[in-house]
């Protein structure tokens, strides 16, 4: 079957551009899909791997609640978000 | 908790993870989709939980990472069968537990009565023994049904009845009959007529005309109330006579009592024995025989309860008291003369009111007297039928 002609915009673009979506509940739980790896585990920071960048979480009693291959939570008290590209 | 169920049963192990960049260790997990939870970082590394085989799977992947993995603990049912291969004893123990328990609950251990008033307790219980309802009866033979009516039959006072047997308990709730009240007047025409000779002290005349008043003498056979009643016309009519009419009458009774008389008196001396019972077994705890010829036991049952409920669990004591035979003298045999006069007026003067005693003592060769005489109050009217024709 072909695909019609405006394909990617029957797609979300936050889907089809690559860049992870953040999910925030106040400063206490995130989650974050397309993460590809962890690169830095502490309990006061916490660096995650996408395909775009990487986000940094700095904060205190910090965990991964959930992870899989693409998507990831965590929780604890967070004081800061960075995105580095 | 599902989960930590299965967890618990196929056995899991908490790991601490050190070295160089500890993080690639997370992505080796979710790449080969290794199974891991609690995953926390401490100082110097990583601790996580993870299925045995799945570590044990997991150290072929950390060659050449520089990641060193220890284990801290050991959860799981695996783990508690490799700690105790060795005690054979606690596994047949919790077997043998198991089936006992199994076993005795298929048997009745208690049961309860309740709901009777009148009919006592120990009848039902003997009644429901015969039936095959009681403490050591196997459950699975009862039909409740079946039974219940059975007792009905044995017990008419018995209304309704209900046996709930519950494991290893019967429950057993009785409904008894409303007795209807004794019907006192009888429909026939009669009169009323003395029993026995005596001198008139009371009347109580419910129906009928009274023909003797309070100091009368009277003989046996006399007619005391008429069925025959008379009105301020003149005209009769038959009726049923009812009346009590007391009348003061004697009675005399010799006692007596042979003159040597040979009677078994306790020696003093006593032991007790011990059995231990359970359901229908039974086994003795001491074993001591008794040492006297003749000896005198009375036996007590200690039931074992739990929260107020029985349990067929009991301990028989013997007490056993040793006895002789002795010769009794003459002051004694005036009290067991006296026993002996007891014991007859409880059976044969029942109902009637003893107004007076005269005892007279005598003997012989072989026998020792006791000649009563009584003056005795009581009920000398008795019905007797008018024939109309």
């Amino acid at each position: 079957m072909r695909k019609p002609k405006d394909f990617e915009k029957l797609i979300p673009a936050t889907l089809s551009s690559g860049l992870p979506v953040v999910e925030m509940k106040g400063n206490r739980e995130m989650t974050i899909e397309g993460s590809t790896g962890v690169l830095k585990y502490e309990q006061e920071n916490i660096k995650i791997n996408t395909k775009m960048m990487v986000i940094s979480v700095k904060g205190r009693n910090l965990k991964l609640k959930y992870l899989s291959s693409s998507s990831l939570i965590i929780e604890g008290t967070f004081l800061s978000l960075e995105y580095i590209m | 908790m599902i989960l930590k169920i299965i967890r618990f049963l196929r056995g899991y192990v908490s790991v601490f993870a050190s070295g160089k960049f500890t993080e690639r260790l997370i992505n080796i997990l979710n790449k080969n989709g290794f199974l891991y939870w609690d995953i926390l970082p401490v100082n110097g590394g990583l601790t996580l939980s993870m299925p045995v085989k799945d570590y044990k799977r997991l150290r072929f992947y950390l060659n050449k990472t520089g990641i060193k993995t220890r284990v801290q603990n050991r959860y799981g049912l695996p783990f508690l069968i490799r700690q105790y291969r060795g005690r054979v004893g606690l596994l047949i123990g919790a077997i043998l537990f198991v089936l006992l328990l199994s076993l005795f609950s298929k048997f009745i251990w208690i049961v309860n009565v309740s709901g009777n008033k009148e009919i006592p307790t120990t009848e039902i219980l003997s009644v429901l023994r015969d039936k095959g309802v009681y403490s050591g009866a196997y459950t699975n033979g009862i039909d409740v049904k079946a039974t219940g009516r059975k007792v009905i039959e044995e017990l008419p006072e018995i209304r309704w009845i209900s046996i709930n047997i519950t494991s290893c308990k019967a429950e057993i709730e009785v409904k008894e009959k409303y007795q209807p009240p004794k019907k006192m007047r009888s429909k026939k025409p009669c009169n009323v007529k003395a029993k026995k000779d005596a001198l008139v002290v009371k009347t109580n005349v419910l129906n009928g005309t009274k023909m003797v008043k309070k100091g009368s003498a009277v003989i046996k056979g006399q007619l005391l109330v008429s069925g025959v009643m008379v009105d301020a016309q003149g005209n009769s009519r038959i009726v049923p006579a009812e009346a009590e009419i007391f009348g003061r009458t004697h009675y005399k009774k010799t006692f007596k009592l042979p003159r040597k008389r040979v009677m078994p008196i306790k020696t003093g001396e006593t032991m007790e024995r011990r059995r231990a019972n359970l359901l229908w077994f039974s086994f003795p705890v001491d074993f001591d025989s008794i040492p006297w010829q003749s000896y005198y036991s009375v036996t007590k049952r200690e039931v074992m309860e739990i929260n107020k409920t029985n349990l067929p669990l009991f301990i028989t004591r013997e007490y056993i008291s040793g006895i002789e035979n002795k010769e009794i003298s003459l002051k004694e045999n005036k009290k067991s003369l006296k026993k002996c006069a007891s014991l007859w007026e409880t059976f044969c003067l029942k109902g009637k009111d003893i107004e007076k005693r005269e005892n007279s003592f005598f003997q012989d060769k072989n026998y020792y007297y006791m000649n009563t005489k009584y003056t005795v109050v009581e009920n000398i009217a008795e019905t007797s039928e008018i024939i109309v024709q």
